[in-house]
């Protein structure tokens, strides 16, 4: 498993998804609307490629995509 | 417990595709012509199907069912749908085995598993998925339903449209917001007995196509509803959604396409004894092309579901495969089935078979997500999964 950091993360939605909007890495993304459903998979879609792991569909929740800080957070625990 | 023999993969197909015949396509243009208003019109015919093994072939073997591989079932619903006419009746059995009764094999508790999957796999009970709301559809994120919780369980509000099956469902699978805060994100998967008080089920919409089983709208008001009607936990409804329209979008069309290959050889056989002028049209190339590209769509889908249940018999998870099976089958289906009709000239345009499967097949590209959805869910998917 590949590590990756919580900025490169942050850019990657920036750059990616949002067209260049910058977001920070407390930044609320789910109630906020930042990341849509697709935006979701699109972030889920890069972990998996980049850390060569496989997020179990039971771990995609708000607690552990609402923020990069807690997306971070979650990849720590697998 | 008893030791059943299983029949082998072939003779199960070849039951499948006798049945599909014999039983499961009589009377269908009739029907077809009814609406299914009276459910007395298809429950004998769904009772049967079920009796025969159809919503039995991969569930686990103490709840009723085979047990069987992810593929092998692909390869019986397919023969199950190269003898049945009926494409509204394989579209329902196909939804209930998908995406219920795998998701309550997955995710459901022992309890649920025990309650629910032998009635269902019997036929004694039918289920609905009840997801879509006016405001949300394949994205889930506008739902607005509520679950809200109480002393013994939860009270459910909330309206579902589009609901294959719930006019006269028994059960059925809904999904509904446990935590506001949370928005969409907050929201848990139910299996709700439709007999509850505060239920209330619409009667079938009048459809263009898969007339043969009722869609409907069902409506919840202040429905009290156990705990033991969670399925899953609490906040889980978004992966349970997810998984089980994933299953769905794999696998729903497994018999339409059986159909797709019955009505691929009669189109074969029709432009092969159709001469005016003692020429079999077959020879123009203009109609043989059309043939052939019938084919290869046949082909491909074909490949495409056989992949997708060979990965998940092989453990391999492709977040992008349901979208790609769903796009590509469904506009095949309609695709073929109009090329059939433009071969079949006026007579395919007289009420029957062929305009019967282009009115079905253009139900496909629209049930289960859009194709356009698909294109959105297969590119959000691009944009990650390449290394820069």
């Amino acid at each position: 498993m590949s590590r990756i950091s919580d900025q490169e993360i942050a850019d990657f939605i920036s750059k990616t998804i949002l067209d260049g909007r910058q977001v920070s890495t407390t930044q609320e993304l789910l109630l906020s609307g930042i990341l849509d459903s697709l935006g979701v998979m699109t972030l889920v879609a890069f972990l998996e490629t980049e850390m060569k792991i496989q997020i179990p569909t039971e771990k995609i929740t708000f607690e552990n995509f609402s923020s990069v800080e807690q997306v971070s957070g979650f990849l720590n625990t697998i | 417990m008893g030791y059943t023999l299983m029949l082998s993969i072939d003779e199960k197909c070849e039951e499948f595709r006798n049945f599909g015949h014999e039983v499961l396509s009589e009377d269908v243009e009739e029907r077809d012509r009814r609406g299914a208003k009276d459910p007395s019109d298809w429950m004998g015919l769904w009772q049967s199907a079920a009796h025969k093994g159809v919503l039995g072939i991969n569930m686990p073997q103490q709840f009723g069912g085979e047990g069987r591989s992810f593929t092998d079932s692909f390869q019986a619903l397919h023969s199950l749908g190269e003898g049945c006419r009926d494409n509204g009746m394989l579209l329902g059995l196909n939804g209930q085995l998908w995406a219920m009764q795998h998701s309550i094999s997955v995710f459901g508790n022992e309890h649920q598993k025990a309650k629910w999957l032998p009635a269902l796999v019997d036929g004694e009970a039918v289920c609905a998925h009840a997801v879509t709301e006016t405001n949300s559809g394949s994205d889930v994120t506008g739902i607005r339903a509520t679950a809200e919780k109480t002393k013994y369980g939860y009270r459910l509000n909330g309206e579902k449209i589009w609901i294959g099956m719930a006019p006269a469902a028994d059960v059925a699978q809904v999904f509904a917001i446990t935590n506001p805060d949370h928005g969409a994100w907050g929201m848990s998967a139910f299996i709700v007995d439709l007999k509850s008080p505060g239920v209330s089920k619409s009667a079938p919409y009048d459809k263009s196509g898969h007339r043969t089983v009722p869609t409907g709208k069902l409506t919840f008001e202040d429905v009290e509803i156990p705990d033991e009607s969670l399925l899953g936990s609490e906040g889980s409804g978004h992966a349970i959604f997810n998984q089980s329209i994933a299953w769905e979008r794999s696998f729903i069309f497994s018999s339409h396409l059986g159909a797709m290959k019955r009505q691929l050889d009669e189109t074969v056989l029709f432009a092969r004894d159709r001469a005016p002028n003692g020429k079999p049209i077959i020879n123009n190339q203009t109609v043989s092309n059309r043939i052939a590209d019938m084919q290869v769509r046949y082909e491909i889908s074909r490949l495409l579901i056989e992949n997708a249940a060979r990965e998940i018999d092989a453990g391999v998870k492709n977040r992008m495969t349901p979208s790609v099976v769903k796009l590509s089958v469904a506009e095949a289906l309609l695709e073929n089935a109009l090329q059939a009709q433009r071969i079949r000239g006026a007579s395919g345009y007289l009420t029957g078979e062929c305009e019967r499967m282009v009115r079905d097949m253009a139900g496909t590209i629209t049930l289960g997500g859009t194709s356009d959805i698909q294109r959105l869910l297969i590119s959000a998917y691009q944009k990650g999964a390449v290394r820069t």
